[in-house]
């Protein structure tokens, strides 16, 4: 599978104006729903916060993968968000989240789910995408930096 | 007390005796009980365990629990009943391969106001198999918690979804169940991880795994069923003939290679359903298109004829390759060389009888990597540690974890401001040396 064939280029936001964890995720799932004709902000948001009270999916690095399965969704959708300022995100380092990258499946795709979770998580390991990512100066560079980290595996 | 002194003896009366119980040993041989009180810290009494003398000599009179595990069914037969009935032995665990036996044991034992345990070695390695074939690409698989939990050992392979990826991630995967990475081998070392490890190509690591999520990591493993259906068990034994009929009754089709004619012959007639092959094995291996099975499983009584042939099961194109090995240092060749999964009926017995000696409220323990590591199922008492102050308040040994809670049946995360509640079940994991003081936390006593 690859990120580029779900990523959904138009949602990609350059600066996240919130500093905090549901400001954060507001405007992800809004640049998501605007960017996708038929899906509504307001259930993703939820579903995003419930599986973050399971636990933080900031995996430290600057880097979270908020994520979550939606009923309904007719194929898995990927977005990109990055916070110049920082987002205390109740990462596991503790360290202000920088780099979010959203991931919403439909209700049954467990398989699918996950190994996009396992190629996203891996493609963050990579400090030069992730000072790609931050250095980028547009959505298009943003764009350019996943289709290179895509067809390195 | 501990009634024969061989390998299955000997590593319990150690391990029984570094958790601070006085313990004493019953060999029948005199060299060997000579070498024994030499080389353990117990106390050794030669005689035979057979007999009311050898056991009052060796102090069953005050013992509060008696273990018979010596080769022979028909002495720890003996040696439990008079355990049982003469010196009213609180908690007896004796050693019986066969079913006959466990079923004669149990019918006179009706009446004993005593604790009675029968550990079947033979029996478990089956299981043990059995599971391995439930779970693809694992090298051990153990149950917990009624199925509800496995734990499952993998090779790491260079490459692979789970190489050079923090243990962390599997709480990003499944945040919703208590799946992680519980042990890891690397080298020489043993990890019990916690927080920042990160899995490296060469590990061999455990992987608890709720059922709900098994298919999926699976699928992440890249470990998949073997379409094939036919399986070949090397070794006509008694172990071998039950194997080949629990195959059978998993839908396998079972070829059965023994190089005894006689032996073969007499399979031929008890498993109707079974190919029964007599001849030596590389040659049979060659006939048998080795590359079509699903597994090759070798039981035979030698245990280096079975890593041998398993060896040669896997160079002529076997998708998998079992052997039976009880010889500790051969079967820490695991990892190295080509073969999938080694078992140890006497360290499935160590491990069988050590769940009987730790009391009724430990479920179950399963020993990682020749015993380095041990995970164990506990059920919470009344009153223990655990249901007073919140998990991570807790002063449990140097690195414990702390995997699974089970509450009425339903499986968690255990958090750390949680306390536990009387009957639930706790899993943990930690090097062994650990686990009798972290029991105490959940079930003291």
């Amino acid at each position: 599978m690859k990120i580029v064939d779900i990523l959904v280029r138009e949602a990609v936001v350059l600066d996240l104006e919130s500093r905090d964890k549901r400001g954060a995720l507001g405007e992800l799932c809004a640049a998501l729903a605007a960017a996708e004709p038929g899906l509504e902000s307001a259930p993703l948001l939820e579903v995003l916060q419930a599986r973050e009270a399971l636990q933080s999916t900031g995996i430290g690095e600057g880097v979270a993968i908020p994520h979550g399965k939606l009923p309904g969704l007719p194929r898995l959708l990927a977005s990109f968000a990055r916070s110049r300022a920082g987002v205390d995100f109740e990462s596991i380092d503790g360290a202000p989240t920088h780099l979010f990258f959203l991931l919403v499946v439909p209700e049954h795709a467990g398989g699918a789910h996950l190994k996009a979770l396992a190629r996203i998580s891996r493609f963050f390991r990579d400090e030069a995408f992730r000072k790609a990512l931050l250095e980028a100066g547009s959505r298009a560079e943003i764009v350019a930096a996943i289709e290179q980290e895509d067809a390195r595996f | 007390m501990i009634v024969g002194g061989g390998l299955v003896g000997t590593t319990l009366a150690g391990k029984l005796s570094r958790e601070g119980h006085d313990v004493s040993l019953i060999e029948r041989r005199p060299e060997r009980a000579a070498e024994l009180s030499r080389s353990l810290d117990v106390r050794v009494v030669e005689g035979n365990g057979a007999t009311a003398g050898a056991l009052r000599a060796a102090g069953a009179e005050e013992a509060s629990l008696v273990v018979a595990c010596t080769e022979s069914d028909e002495v720890n037969f003996v040696t439990g009943r008079i355990a049982a009935s003469m010196f009213k032995v609180r908690n007896v665990v004796v050693r019986l391969r066969e079913t006959e036996h466990q079923e004669a044991f149990a019918h006179l034992s009706r009446g004993d106001r005593v604790e009675i345990a029968c550990v079947n070695p033979e029996a478990a390695a089956v299981e043990k198999i059995v599971s391995l074939f439930e779970v693809p690409g694992a090298l051990d698989v153990n149950d917990f918690m009624g199925g509800a939990l496995r734990v499952a050992g993998f090779p790491i392979r260079a490459g692979s979804e789970f190489a050079e990826r923090p243990v962390l991630d599997m709480r990003l995967f499944f945040a919703e169940t208590p799946s992680l990475v519980v042990a890891i081998q690397r080298g020489d070392r043993v990890i019990v991880p916690h927080g920042g490890e990160v899995l490296r190509a060469g590990d061999i690591a455990y992987f608890a795994l709720a059922r709900s999520d098994l298919e999926n990591f699976l699928e992440l493993m890249e470990a998949r069923a073997n379409a094939s259906h036919k399986v070949l068990v090397a070794g006509a034994t008694h172990l071998g003939l039950t194997l080949a009929r629990r195959l059978e009754q998993m839908g396998f089709a079972v070829t059965l290679l023994e190089p005894d004619t006689a032996l073969a012959q007499r399979a031929a007639e008890e498993l109707p359903g079974a190919l029964v092959v007599s001849g030596a094995l590389p040659q049979l291996l060659d006939e048998e298109e080795i590359e079509t099975v699903a597994a090759f499983v070798a039981v035979s009584p030698d245990h280096e004829d079975n890593l041998v042939g398993c060896l040669l099961a896997k160079r002529m194109g076997a998708a998998r390759a079992f052997a039976l090995v009880d010889n500790p240092s051969l079967a820490s060749l695991i990892g190295e060389i080509a073969i999938d999964a080694i078992i140890s009926p006497r360290l499935l017995s160590i491990g069988l009888t050590m769940q009987h000696v730790q009391g009724r409220r430990v479920k179950k323990v399963a020993a990682l990597f020749g015993d380095r590591v041990e995970v164990l199922e506990a059920e919470v008492v009344q009153g223990a540690p655990v249901t007073r102050a919140p998990i991570a308040e807790l002063d449990l040994p140097r690195g414990v974890l702390v995997v699974a809670v089970q509450r009425e049946g339903a499986l968690r995360m255990p958090r750390g401001e949680d306390c536990a509640a009387p009957g639930d079940r706790i899993l943990l994991v930690a090097e062994t040396a650990e686990t009798a003081a972290a029991a105490e936390f959940i079930a003291p006593g």
